[in-house]
C-alpha cells in the first residue's frame, strides 16, 4: 500500500514536472522574444541619439560657431586687458 | 464451351499482367525506400533544416568617440546600400524606371546592369542611399528590392583629428590611431541567436541565444576639441605663412600626462576616402623624430644643478664664443662673455651649454636625458611611435658629448619633448602620457630634484620674457619655454637651408597648467628660427586654451610664487 502510494506520489512529481517544463520553456522563448525587442530597439534609439549628436556637433563645431560669431553677429574676443576675473 | 474456355484463360492471362505490375511497381517503391533511406538521407535532412532553422548574426554598433567634454569626435551612424533582383525585374520596366527616377540614375543604365546581370539573385547598385530614398523605395513595395544596413563612421572635427583618432576600413575595423589602438573596446562582439523561418526566410521565431550581444563601448578622450582646433588652426597658418613641409603641435597636462591637443598639419579628411592617402597618414607628433636643438639646453642645466657644484646665479665664461673640440669647433651667434646659468638659456649659448657638459661626465648627461624620457617611448601606445635615438654614453666622443647639451647627435619625439617639459613644469616628475580617459598608465618617477625643476622653470621664464622666445608671450600670463632652431641633415651634412623650428613651452609659469610643443619642419620663408616660426604658434594656441581651459590670468593667491625668481633676474642683470 505504502509502495503504491509512494510511486503515485513520484508519478504525479512527474507530471507537474513535465508541465513545469513546458511553462518554463514557453517563458523562456517569451522573455527572449522580449530581450530581442528591446536590444533592437536600444540599437535604433542609440542609433537616433548618433544622428542626433553628429547633427548637434556639426551645429555647434568650433569652426561654424566662430564663423557666425566673426561674420554674422560681427563679435570679436575681448583683450585680456579688459578681462576682469570674478573671485 | 470452346468461347468459355477462351474467356477464362483471357482473365487468368490479365490477372497474371496485372499482378507483374504491381510486383515491378513494388520493387520500385521499395528501391525508392531503400535509396531514401541509405543514399540520400544526410542530404535531405540538411536540407529540411536549412528551411527551418538558422542562426542568424546580432549586430552592433561601433562605440563612440568622445573628447573630455563630451563632444564627438567619431560616431557610427547607418547607412543603407541597395540591392535588387535582376531575375524579378528583367522585365518589369515600369519599376525599373521607378527605381533608377529615385537615386537618381539613368535608366538606360540601370537595364543594362540588370540585363548584364540577369541570372544572378542580387546585385548591389549603391550604398550612398539617403533615408528618404530609401523610405520612398520602401513605401513603393517593389518585388526584388531589398536594402543592406551598414554602419558608416563620421568624424565631425575632420583634418584637426584625423591622425589621432584615425579611421576604419569598410568593415568598421579601426585601422589608424585610437581607431587601431581601441578597436576590440569600440567594436563590441556581434551576438548569435538560433531561428526559425519559413521558406520565404522570415523569422517564424527566435529559439535561444547563442551568444549575447555586446555592444560596442564608447570611449573617453582627454583630448578638448577646442583646445585641439586652436592648435590645427594656428599649425595650419604658421604653416602655410612660412612656406614650411608641415608641422606639429602637442599640448599635455603636465601634472598627469593627459593629451589635450596632439596635431599635425598637413592633414586629411577622414570622411572622404579618396583623400586617405598613405602619405599624409603619418602622426608625426609621434612618428618623426628630429634633433631637438636648443630646446634641449634646459636640462643641460638640470644636470648641472644637480650635480650639486652649480646653483642658479653660478657663472660661466663663454668668451671668445667658440671652443674646439678635437677638429670641431663648437660656436655661438656672438660673444657673450660671462653669462649666467639663466643667461646660458636666455641666449641660447652652445658654448655654455658645451662647457657644462664637460664640467660633468658623459654618464651625468646621458643620466638626465634618459631620466627625463628621451629614447624611450611614452606611453601614449599610438601606432608607429618612434623612440628616438639616444646612444650610450659608453660611445661618446667628446664632440658627441659637447653636441648632446644642445640637443644634436640625438633624436626626439614632439610628445617626448612634450612629457620631458612636463617633467620641470610638474616639479621634477616623469610622467606617462596618455589620451583615453580610464587607461592604464605607469606611476610617475622622480626625475630630477623639485628644487632643479623649479630654478629650471624660472629661467626658462626668463628665457621668454627677454630672450629669444619673446613671440611666446601670452597676454595676462607668464610663460616660461625655450626655443629651438636646428640644422637639419642632408646627405650626412648640416645644412644651412633646411631648419627645424622649435618651442617648447609652459603655462602658467607660476603653477604650470599646460605643456605646449610646437614643430614647424623646413620653413621657408624669410623667417625660419623657432623664435619667429614655432613661438607665435604657441602664443597664438594658449590664447585660446587658457580661455578654454578657464585658466585665470596672472598669480592668483592658492598659486605658490616661484622662489629665487627676483634674485634670479638681479643676478643676470649683474652677469651682463
Amino acid at each position: 500500500m505504502k509502495t503504491n502510494f509512494f510511486v503515485l506520489f513520484l508519478a504525479i512529481c512527474v507530471f507537474l514536472s513535465a508541465l513545469a517544463l513546458v511553462t518554463k520553456r514557453e517563458e523562456t522563448r517569451n522573455l527572449s522574444k522580449q530581450l530581442e525587442k528591446i536590444e533592437s530597439q536600444r540599437r535604433s534609439l542609440k542609433q537616433d541619439w548618433a544622428k542626433l549628436i553628429l547633427r548637434q556637433s556639426n551645429l555647434a563645431s568650433h569652426s561654424r560657431v566662430e564663423q557666425v560669431a566673426r561674420d554674422a553677429l560681427g563679435m570679436k574676443l575681448p583683450e585680456t586687458k579688459t578681462v576682469v576675473s570674478a573671485k | 464451351m470452346n468461347f468459355h474456355r477462351k474467356v477464362a484463360l483471357d482473365f487468368r492471362n490479365r490477372q497474371k499482367a496485372v499482378l507483374a505490375l504491381f510486383f515491378v511497381m513494388s520493387l520500385v517503391l521499395i528501391w525508392g525506400a531503400i535509396d531514401l533511406q541509405i543514399n540520400e538521407p544526410v542530404d535531405l535532412k540538411k536540407r529540411a533544416d536549412s528551411r527551418s532553422l538558422r542562426v542568424k548574426e546580432v549586430a552592433t554598433d561601433r562605440g563612440i568617440i568622445f573628447d573630455k567634454n563630451k563632444d564627438p569626435l567619431a560616431v557610427s551612424v547607418p547607412h543603407y546600400a541597395l540591392e535588387v533582383d535582376p531575375r524579378k525585374l528583367i522585365n518589369d520596366e515600369a519599376n525599373q524606371n521607378k527605381i533608377a527616377k529615385i537615386i537618381g540614375w539613368d535608366p538606360r543604365k540601370l537595364k543594362k546592369i540588370i540585363s548584364a546581370k540577369k541570372n544572378r539573385k542580387g546585385i548591389p547598385l549603391t550604398r550612398k542611399l539617403t533615408e528618404e530614398q530609401r523610405k520612398t523605395l520602401s513605401d513603393l513595395g517593389i518585388d526584388g528590392v531589398h536594402f543592406t544596413e551598414y554602419s558608416k563612421r563620421h568624424y565631425p572635427t575632420s583634418n584637426m583629428t584625423a591622425h589621432l583618432i584615425g579611421f576604419t576600413d569598410r568593415d568598421d575595423n579601426g585601422q589608424e590611431g585610437i581607431e587601431k589602438l581601441y578597436n576590440t573596446v569600440l567594436r563590441g562582439v556581434a551576438g548569435e541567436r538560433r531561428i526559425l523561418q519559413d521558406a520565404k526566410r522570415q523569422v517564424v521565431k527566435s529559439l535561444q541565444i547563442i551568444k549575447p550581444v555586446e555592444p560596442g563601448r564608447d570611449l573617453y578622450l582627454t583630448i578638448h576639441a577646442g583646445v585641439q582646433y586652436a592648435a590645427y588652426r594656428a599649425l595650419e597658418k604658421a604653416v602655410i605663412e612660412n612656406q614650411a613641409s608641415s608641422g606639429s603641435v602637442v599640448v599635455m597636462n603636465p601634472n598627469n600626462g593627459n593629451i589635450l591637443a596632439l596635431t599635425n598639419y598637413p592633414s586629411f579628411n577622414p570622411n572622404i576616402s579618396s583623400e586617405k592617402q598613405a602619405h599624409l597618414y603619418r602622426n608625426r607628433a609621434v612618428t618623426d623624430k628630429f634633433e631637438p636643438g636648443s630646446t634641449l639646453k634646459p636640462f643641460t642645466i638640470a644636470m648641472a644643478l644637480e650635480g650639486g657644484e652649480y646653483v642658479s646665479d653660478s657663472l660661466v665664461d663663454t668668451s671668445p664664443g667658440a671652443i674646439k673640440i678635437g677638429r670641431n669647433k663648437v660656436q655661438d651667434a656672438k660673444n657673450y662673455g660671462v653669462l649666467s646659468l639663466t643667461g646660458i638659456l636666455k641666449h641660447s649659448s652652445n658654448v655654455g651649454s658645451t662647457k657644462l657638459a664637460f664640467d660633468h661626465s658623459p654618464k651625468a648627461m646621458w643620466n638626465i636625458l634618459w631620466a627625463v624620457g628621451f629614447g624611450e617611448k611614452t606611453g601614449l601606445k599610438l601606432n608607429g611611435e618612434a623612440r628616438g635615438n639616444l646612444t650610450s654614453h659608453v660611445k661618446w666622443h667628446p664632440f658627441d658629448h659637447a653636441t648632446h647639451s644642445f640637443g644634436y647627435g640625438m633624436t626626439v619625439t614632439a610628445v617626448q619633448l612634450a612629457r620631458a617639459y612636463g617633467v620641470i613644469a610638474n616639479g621634477g616628475w616623469l610622467v606617462s602620457l596618455g589620451v583615453a580617459q580610464g587607461a592604464p598608465s605607469f606611476p610617475r618617477v622622480r626625475a630630477i630634484k623639485k628644487s632643479t625643476a623649479r630654478s629650471v622653470l624660472s629661467m626658462l621664464a626668463v628665457a621668454v620674457n627677454e630672450g629669444t622666445g619673446k613671440n611666446a608671450r601670452v597676454q595676462g600670463f607668464n610663460v616660461a619655454g625655450k626655443t629651438g632652431t636646428a640644422r637639419k641633415l642632408l646627405d650626412g651634412e648640416y645644412t644651412s637651408k633646411a631648419h627645424m623650428a622649435l618651442f617648447a613651452g609652459i603655462i602658467p609659469a607660476s603653477a604650470p597648467r599646460l605643456v605646449g610643443v610646437v614643430v614647424i619642419d623646413e620653413p621657408q620663408g624669410e623667417h625660419y628660427t623657432g623664435g619667429q616660426v614655432a613661438a607665435p604658434v604657441f602664443s597664438e594656441i594658449m590664447n585660446e586654451a587658457t580661455r578654454l581651459l578657464n585658466i585665470q590670468p596672472g598669480v592668483s593667491d592658492d598659486e605658490p610664487v616661484i622662489e629665487n625668481y627676483a634674485t634670479i633676474q638681479t643676478s643676470l642683470g649683474s652677469a651682463l
